[in-house]
Parts: structure tokens; C-alpha cells; sequence
């Protein structure tokens, strides 16, 4: 997934045909989806997305060390191949879902 | 539900995204943190009713169903190459368990739409075990559309998967509709056409078994995923 986004094959439900839609995400959630036939662009509303986000992001870091846990049982050479890089990344991420927030409240605000 | 259970889950995911050429196929799209069909996967594995799973996937898809299922699938998962429509995936699929549909080591095969994350793992039991009994089932919910299935009762019935049928007979229905170039729109169209003395019942399905089609559907999985705090738990009472 390129910085959040992501381009995908789905029928759209304004012009009803079946093509490129174009969908942002913001953390694990999907903050839009635009439909890239007619331009239909479907989101929350920022601040059910903020909401959302801040429950979610509680729910990732609770699950954090389980899930890691888990992933290291079945592929135990993640500990030295994966989880240093993933570690390192993790500020990145966090500044690109801010990001994603940020932008989905603009573009509310403006339409 | 015996001890030893000789049932094998197959999970179609060679969908559109590849036959358009563009994009990602929708399966491999992030929901809740992890790819969309790793959660069906997920729930299959929570029953403990198979020993055996098959994925269905675009030839140029291996490596990515590879990493992904090494990542996020508690369970070996054999790779088989789609097909041009869905009927053909899912001859694919019984083609490659044919040696062991024949040497009697599978005795039923649960038939899943890789695009259904939410099937609950209350859901696939109650199928697995209808189709025990009775030969095949399927989850089917009322629908005020003339589309679909009728049940026992005579309604007309929108059909969801997964589809769990008798193995021997699904393999010889699947053989006979590629002799007649025969379509089936899902499993159940084939059984019915070609091995009509199997019974087929309709399992009360799920509003939640929602099957992702539309940009919307994405997000009220991953609502109805974060609802249940990841977990469809057979305790779940939302089916």
C-alpha cells in the first residue's frame, strides 16, 4: 500500500458500474473511496473518523504484543528479519495516519 | 461433529481485479489491519472442522497469497490457479482434491467466496453440519427479489456461501457440467443440475455474511469487525 492508499476493482453505488476506485486509508480504516468512473467520493465524517481512529489506535496497541507474539511463533525468524524495520517505521506511520485525518477534514470541509 | 474430520475448506479469491487488469484484487484489500481474506480464514480455522484448505488464486498471485497467508493464516494452505469464471475455479479446486475425494480422505467440501469476511465461525458449523446430514447445504436469507434459490418451504431465498456438499458427489456433478460446458452461477446450481438426489438445505444465513461489492460494504465490515472487537466468536449472537 502505497502511503495509505490504494487502488482497487469495486462497483460503485451512485453510477452502478464496476471499475478503479481509488481508497484512502487512515491507520486500518478506510477514511474515503472514490469512485474513479464519476468521481463519487464516499467518507466519514471527520469526526466519527477521529473517533473511530482514537478506539481503534487504543485496540492496536493493547493487541500490539500479542500480535507480535503470535507472528513470532509462526515465522520466528521475524524477530531479526521483520520487527527491527517494522519498529523503525512505526513514527512514519504514525505521522502519515495523522496526516490522512488531517487531509479527510479538509476535503469535508470543503465540499 | 466426528473426531477425525475429513473436510476440506476451499476459498475462491481469482476475482475480478485480475480479469479487468487493473488494480488490486479486492481480497487482498486491507480490512481491520490485515488482508480481507485472511479474516475468512480465520474463522474456518476457529472451528476446527477441516484439515485441509485451499485457496483459489490468479496464477500471478502465488507469491503475494504466499506472504500473506505466512503472515496472518495459523494453518498450511495448498495454492491452486483460477480459472476464467468462478465455475471454473471451483473445478480447478475439486480437480486438485480429486485424489483424495476418490481415495475416501475428504468427505466434504466447504465452498467459500474469498470476498466474505464476516462468515461467522457459528455460521460454518451450522452448515458443515446440516450438510452432514443432509447432503449439502447452503446459508440462505429471505429476499424480496425474484433472485435466487427457493428452500424447502417454496421462497425464494438470496443464497450467500460458503456451500458444503458431499464430496463425491460434487466432484462427478462438477466432471459431468465440464462435458456439457455447463455455467453455474455457484455450487448449489451445479449440484442441482447434475446430482438432483442430493438434498440441499437452506441454512437461516446472515445479514452480516455480507459479501464486499460496493466501496460501502468496505466499511460497514469494518465496522461490523470492529463491533465485535475482531472477534465472531462462536459466542457471537450476531451470527
Amino acid at each position: 500500500m502505497d502511503n495509505g492508499k490504494q487502488e482497487v476493482i469495486l462497483r460503485c453505488g451512485v453510477c452502478g458500474k464496476e471499475g478503479l476506485h481509488e481508497l484512502h486509508y487512515a491507520g486500518r480504516l478506510l477514511a474515503s473511496a472514490k469512485c474513479k468512473s464519476c468521481g463519487t467520493v464516499m467518507r466519514h465524517t471527520p469526526r466519527e473518523l477521529r473517533r473511530t481512529y482514537i478506539k481503534d489506535l487504543q485496540d492496536r496497541v493493547v493487541s500490539k504484543p500479542h500480535r507480535v507474539a503470535r507472528r513470532l511463533i509462526m515465522e520466528p525468524s521475524y524477530l531479526w528479519k521483520g520487527l527491527p524495520a517494522a519498529l523503525r517505521r512505526q513514527p512514519k506511520k504514525f505521522i502519515d495516519e495523522a496526516k490522512e485525518l488531517k487531509k479527510n477534514e479538509k476535503l469535508q470541509d470543503e465540499a | 461433529m466426528s473426531a477425525a474430520p475429513k473436510r476440506i475448506a476451499v476459498i475462491l479469491a481469482a476475482g475480478a481485479g485480475n480479469r479487468i487488469g487493473a488494480g488490486i484484487n479486492k481480497v487482498w484489500l486491507p480490512l481491520g489491519g490485515q488482508e480481507l481474506l485472511t479474516w475468512s480464514f480465520k474463522w474456518l480455522i476457529d472451528t476446527k472442522l477441516f484439515y485441509r484448505y485451499v485457496l483459489v488464486v490468479h496464477p500471478s498471485e502465488h507469491e503475494l497469497a504466499r506472504t500473506v497467508l505466512r503472515k496472518y493464516v495459523a494453518a498450511p494452505v495448498d495454492l491452486v490457479d483460477g480459472g476464467i469464471t468462478r465455475h471454473d475455479s471451483e473445478r480447478h479446486a475439486l480437480e486438485y482434491l480429486a485424489p483424495a475425494i476418490e481415495a475416501d480422505e475428504c468427505d466434504l467440501v466447504l465452498i467459500h467466496d474469498g470476498a466474505r469476511p464476516l462468515t461467522s465461525p457459528k455460521l460454518i458449523t451450522e452448515i458443515v453440519q446440516a450438510a452432514q446430514t443432509h447432503g449439502g447445504a447452503v446459508p440462505a436469507l429471505p429476499t424480496s427479489v425474484l433472485t435466487g434459490h427457493a428452500n424447502q418451504a417454496g421462497e425464494i431465498m438470496r443464497v450467500q456461501t460458503p456451500q458444503v456438499f458431499h464430496a463425491k458427489p460434487l466432484l462427478k456433478s462438477y466432471r459431468q457440467a465440464e462435458v456439457d460446458n455447463f455455467q453455474g452461477s455457484d455450487t448449489a446450481m451445479c449440484i442441482e443440475q447434475y446430482a438432483p438426489e442430493l438434498e440441499i438445505r437452506c441454512v437461516p444465513g446472515s445479514a452480516q455474511n455480507i459479501k464486499v461489492t460496493y466501496a460501502q460494504d468496505l466499511i460497514l465490515a469494518e465496522h461490523i469487525l470492529a463491533s465485535h472487537h475482531f472477534n465472531l466468536d462462536t459466542r457471537s449472537a450476531h451470527g
